[in-house]
Formats: C-alpha cells, structure tokens, sequence
C-alpha cells in the first residue's frame, strides 16, 4: 500500500512539475511599430494635438495605415526588410513625407514566442508642409515596450 | 497549488519515517548499504505524453563512499523538435552531472536501506541547435523570415535537490526528488537561444524546478 501511494504521488509530481516550465509566456505580436506623438509647435510645454481627417499611408504600400481619423499619437510600422521607411502623412490638404532611418538587430524573445527584430532609430527626415519639426525622444523600439519614441512637432 | 505538494511531500516523509521507527531495536546496527547503484530517471518518459516534442532520458550512479555520503553521477541526453509559427527548432545535446547526497535518514534497523537525503550537483550540457525557420509577422509590410543554421552551446548550471529514496525489492530502489536548477552560464553565438538545456530544463530560466522519478538496482557487494 506505501508503494502504491508512492508511485502514485510521484506520478502526480512529475507532471506537475514538468507543466511548470510551460506556464507564463503570454506572446505578444513580434511586429515594432514606432510610436509618435503629435505636439503644438507654438506650446512651450509639450502639449498634445488631435489632428483631424488624418490620412497615413507607408511609401511603397498601397493600403492606409490610418485613414480619414482624427489621432494624436501614430503606430508606425517600421519594415524589417530595409533601414528605411517612409510614410505620407496627410492632414486635410497638406501632405508631408516623414523617412525613419535606423538599425535593426534580431532579438530573442523567449522560447515560447521566439524572436523579434529590435530597432534602433538612427535620424529623421521630413518635409516640411504642416510639420514644423521631429525629435527622437526614445530610439529603441523593442518588443513588448510601451514608450513614445518621437515627438512630432505641428505647424 | 504548491502548498498541497508541500502538505504531500511532508505526509509522505513521515508516512516513511513512521513506519520504520516502529520496529527500532536498541542492541541492533544497520549495517551500510554498500555497493553501486545503477538507476534511470523515468520522468522524462512520464513527461513525453503531455510534451511530445520534447524527448530524453537520463541515467545515474551512486555510490557510498563514506557513511550517509553518496557520490552520485548523472547523464543524460535531450532532444527537442517542433515547428510552430513563429519558428522552427531543433536541438540535439547531452549532459553530465556530479555531485553528492546526504542522507538525513538515520534508524539502527538492520535491512533498512532507505534514505531522505539532500544533495549538490554540478551540471554541464552540450548542444547543437539550429532553427530552419523563423517568422517575423508583419501585416503591413509583409513577414520577415531567416534561419539560424546549426550552432553549439555549452551550459552550466547547479542543482540543489531534496529526495526520498526506499527499497522496495532487495536491491531494488525506487525515489524521487526535487530539484532546483540554478544556471549559472550559456554561451550562444548568435542571437537564438536553447528552448531547452539538458538536463536542466526550460533555457528562458535563470531558476527552473525540477522533478525525477528514479528507479535503481544496486550491485550489492561486501566490504571486507
């Protein structure tokens, strides 16, 4: 009767803490976007702004990322198959072209969820019709990180 | 979840102690077990019905060099092959373990061979691994895929462990023990890391709790 108890809570034991290993990997999309803030150009203090009717497009893509909203922080889609990415960013009228320049490295995540491609960003270029200026405030976009990385300054 | 092991662990621990401390003679003096001790861990058998993509299994020997010391040595083998969506993994690696147990259990019953011991090992595990495949989902800009070809690793870790150990035939063992495993270094030269070490478990850890279900025969022999 011992050894019966005994095997049976050893079986009970080894699946128990076999299953351990397993828990706890919650996997998160392994794509980067870039998080941008949209700021008054004619505030002192960093204040956000709403832009309306607010189209984004990727350079290269024929579908909007965003498409006639009114937004004031943008999720921008880095590609991972070049250094650079451009969007058009279209308020109303106005058009404006933003270009992300930047590093990539293949990151593990863990074995659950495997790997991801960390980004560092390096500069940024824009034209200037209704966007005043751009600031790197944070320029790593990394994987299950929740940080704005640019700050996007408006005419 | 936890506490219920605990409550377990410790009623069985004093289901054996007290069923031994019954029979104790005064006069009489448990001779050593001597000899050495041949085992296979059957966990791992155990644990291919819930983790198909995971295989393995691992040996030991013990031996008691010096009253209530065993030194024990371990190696095994670990396999692991799966294919998800995110990325594909294959690694192939073995392992060797050394260290010691001591056991707790002591009772001047002559024949009682049984032990609770709490023992050290030190691990260290080869592997080759490659992932043929892996999977960066973008829907915008489309997937971004590679493959990491083969590449080794060579990993040390510690294990601290906690056990029972009974002789349920004559010369037949069986026990079990806890382990925690402590990993204490793991080169990778690229940036894929091992899914699992072996004999250690789940490579992410720093820390992994383990569990072995041994089985053993010891090769009796008489000092002289």
């Amino acid at each position: 009767m011992k050894n019966i108890y005994y095997i049976f809570l050893a079986l009970i034991l080894t699946v128990i803490f076999g299953r351990c290993d397993e828990m706890g990997d919650i996997c998160l999309s392994n794509q980067n976007a870039v998080q941008a803030g949209l700021y008054s150009a004619y505030s002192l203090s960093d204040k956000d702004t709403v832009l309306t009717d607010l189209y984004v497009q990727g350079v290269g893509h024929d579908s909007l990322l965003y498409d006639s909203v009114a937004m004031n922080k943008l999720f921008l889609p880095l590609s991972m198959h070049s250094d650079t990415t451009a969007f058009r960013i279209k308020v109303k009228t106005l058009l404006d072209t933003v270009w992300f320049v930047y590093k990539r490295d293949l990151s593990y995540i863990s074995g659950s969820c495997g790997l991801s491609v960390s980004i560092e960003l390096d500069t940024i270029w824009f034209t200037g019709r209704f966007i005043d200026s751009v600031a790197i405030d944070y320029p790593f976009v990394e994987y299950n990180e929740n940080i704005e990385n640019v700050k996007i300054y408006i005419d | 979840m936890l506490r219920y092991i605990l409550i377990s662990l410790f009623l069985l621990t004093l289901h054996t102690i007290g069923a031994q401390t019954v029979v104790l003679k005064k006069d009489e003096v448990k001779k050593d077990q001597n000899g050495i001790s041949i085992g296979v861990d059957i966990a791992p058998f155990i644990m291919l019905a819930f983790q198909p993509e995971r295989r393995g299994a691992a040996f030991l020997g013990r031996y008691l060099f010096r009253r209530n010391w065993f030194v024990v040595g371990e190696a095994g083998y670990a396999n692991v092959n799966f294919d998800r969506d995110s990325y594909a993994y294959k690694s192939n690696g073995g392992f060797i373990k050394i260290g010691m147990d001591y056991n707790f259990f002591k009772v001047n019953e002559p024949g009682n061979n049984d032990n609770i011991t709490a023992g050290i090992r030190y691990g260290i595990a080869t592997q080759s691994h490659q992932s043929p495949r892996y999977t960066i989902i973008d829907d915008y800009w489309g997937d971004y895929t590679g493959k990491f070809n083969v590449s080794n690793v060579t990993s040390h870790y510690v294990d601290f462990i906690a056990g029972l150990r009974t002789e349920v035939l004559k010369n037949f063992f069986m026990g079990w023990s806890v382990r925690l495993k402590v990993l204490m270094a793991a080169n990778t030269s690229n940036p894929l890391e091992p899914y699992t070490i072996p004999g250690y478990g789940k490579g992410d850890n720093r820390v992994n709790l383990g569990f072995t279900y041994s089985l053993e025969y010891q090769i009796p022999f008489k000092k002289k």
